[in-house]
């Protein structure tokens, strides 16, 4: 548990004082990715204990994907790597071509750290509540509970095995390039609902989706479609519903609240668009 | 339960659909997509199984009437403001975001309130923004984007008392 807040507590400083690398990632984001190693470096010499060090773990997994990511990115980017790009200006103002943007889609894989912090938080808070049972109910509440919850988890794994394998196929033969043409800044609605759609059938975790938006935002997304992609990846996505929600909230309610969302990233892509304009009206900011 | 059924045919059938149009591409691809979800499914398994498992726990030692009280059908704007702001505190991936809200759930909270928090942890829990969101896009985007998002868990709450359900 100490570890959790250790790990909780850490994240207020080394985001205000990481203003370096986290300037640097926007700005290899722009246009190229190179300088990651070297950020994630950075982040990681902040030690807090046992935390930090599977932090620090992620990390260097995340700097393989991304190393792996930026192979796939570069051709692409050779137009906007002759200028930096700062933090202050647009990250859209001077997309490559089109057809290069094909070649920029970075493959979507899908690794996991085996052990996360979320994992060992939810872990140690079921060990909590299960020994508090146990003293509050005795050996057969635990049981009890235990038992309700193997079969409900049973019954859920052949969908979380569907749900991998959806992800994995449509991984392979999604069209990507062809979407991110038609989101531009005047794309108007059109690109809104292609945003939501694209977002709602993009498979994979963060891993994907964020990589992904990213790319979108350099080959000429506007802000407002990309706002729609990824509210509609967060609430409309397939993947976490299906592999999370659906098991452990239920169908009635996961249902329920994928159709309330429904309306949501067209609406958030509008909002984004409208203030957007009001802020920047030359189309440039400040 | 139909419900369920109804899903899982939809789900099948579409991994069938996709796995079909894979297998048009080759056998390579059919099989490599195959290996990798199964991976995939190896990989997430243990995780489900926590997230599963663990939150009948969590939800019997939860003292309800706390639930009730703060996410409760009866509190209104002021329990989807606490929802809305335990959902961005939320630390961790998905398991612990749906736990909670199954917690809540299961201990008597309002829907609207429940779902208001599992949006507002969905677009922007601290933890995913800081994480994996800045590292991978430049970050006036993501701060833009957090702030446009702001509104949208009062509105899903909004409707979600208008047509009273789920």
């Amino acid at each position: 548990m100490q570890r959790i807040a250790c790990a909780v507590w850490s994240f207020g400083p080394s985001r205000n004082d990481a203003t370096g690398p986290i300037e640097e990632f926007s700005r290899a984001v722009a246009y190229g990715c190179r300088p990651f190693v070297g950020a994630s470096f950075h982040l990681k010499s902040r030690r807090c204990g046992g935390a930090w060090a599977s932090l620090g773990y992620a990390w260097i997994s995340f700097t393989f994907r991304l190393l792996r990511f930026c192979d796939g990115t570069k051709q692409g980017q050779n137009s906007s790597l002759a200028r930096p790009i700062a933090l202050s200006e647009p990250p859209v103002k001077d997309p490559p071509p089109a057809d290069d943007a094909a070649e920029a889609e970075p493959r979507p894989g899908r690794v996991r750290k085996p052990i996360g912090w979320s994992m060992i938080f939810i872990a140690v808070l079921v060990v909590v509540s299960a020994s508090l049972v146990y003293r509050r109910d005795g050996v057969d509440g635990v049981l009890d509970i235990l038992t309700h919850d193997l079969t409900l988890f049973g019954g859920i794994l052949p969908r979380v095995l569907a749900g991998c394998l959806l992800g994995a196929f449509i991984a392979e033969i999604l069209p990507h390039e062809k979407v991110a043409r038609s989101l531009g800044p005047k794309s108007g609605l059109k690109g809104l609902l292609i945003g939501t759609a694209f977002g709602a059938i993009l498979p994979g975790g963060p891993f994907t989706a964020y990589p992904v938006a990213a790319a979108l935002l350099t080959v000429g997304a506007d802000f407002g479609a990309t706002i729609a992609m990824v509210v509609s990846w967060t609430l409309i996505g397939y993947g976490r519903a299906v592999a999370w929600e659906l098991p452990i909230l239920g169908t009635d309610f996961t249902l329920w609240r994928i159709v309330i969302s429904l309306p949501l990233p067209v609406l958030a892509g509008a909002l984004g668009r409208f203030v957007y304009a009001r802020m920047y009206p030359q189309g440039a900011p400040p | 339960m139909s419900a369920a059924l109804l899903i899982d045919i939809l789900l099948w059938g579409s991994v069938a659909a996709v796995g079909f149009i894979a297998w048009q591409r080759g056998p390579v691809v059919l099989v490599s997509s195959l290996r990798e979800g199964s991976l995939e499914f190896i990989n997430i398994m243990p995780r489900v199984a926590l997230g599963v498992i663990g939150s009948g726990y969590i939800a019997a030692v939860i003292p309800q009437e706390i639930i009730t009280g703060w996410l409760g059908p009866n509190s209104g704007w002021l329990g989807v403001l606490t929802a809305v702001i335990a959902g961005a505190a939320t630390p961790g991936g998905p398991v612990v975001g749906f736990s909670i809200g199954a917690v809540a759930l299961k201990a008597g909270g309002g829907p609207p309130q429940v779902i208001a928090y599992v949006i507002a942890w969905a677009l922007f829990a601290f933890q995913r923004v800081i994480l994996w969101e800045i590292p991978f896009m430049p970050a006036r985007f993501v701060w833009f984007r957090a702030a446009v998002s702001l509104p949208f868990p009062f509105l899903a709450a909004a409707i979600a008392m208008a047509i009273g359900r789920p």
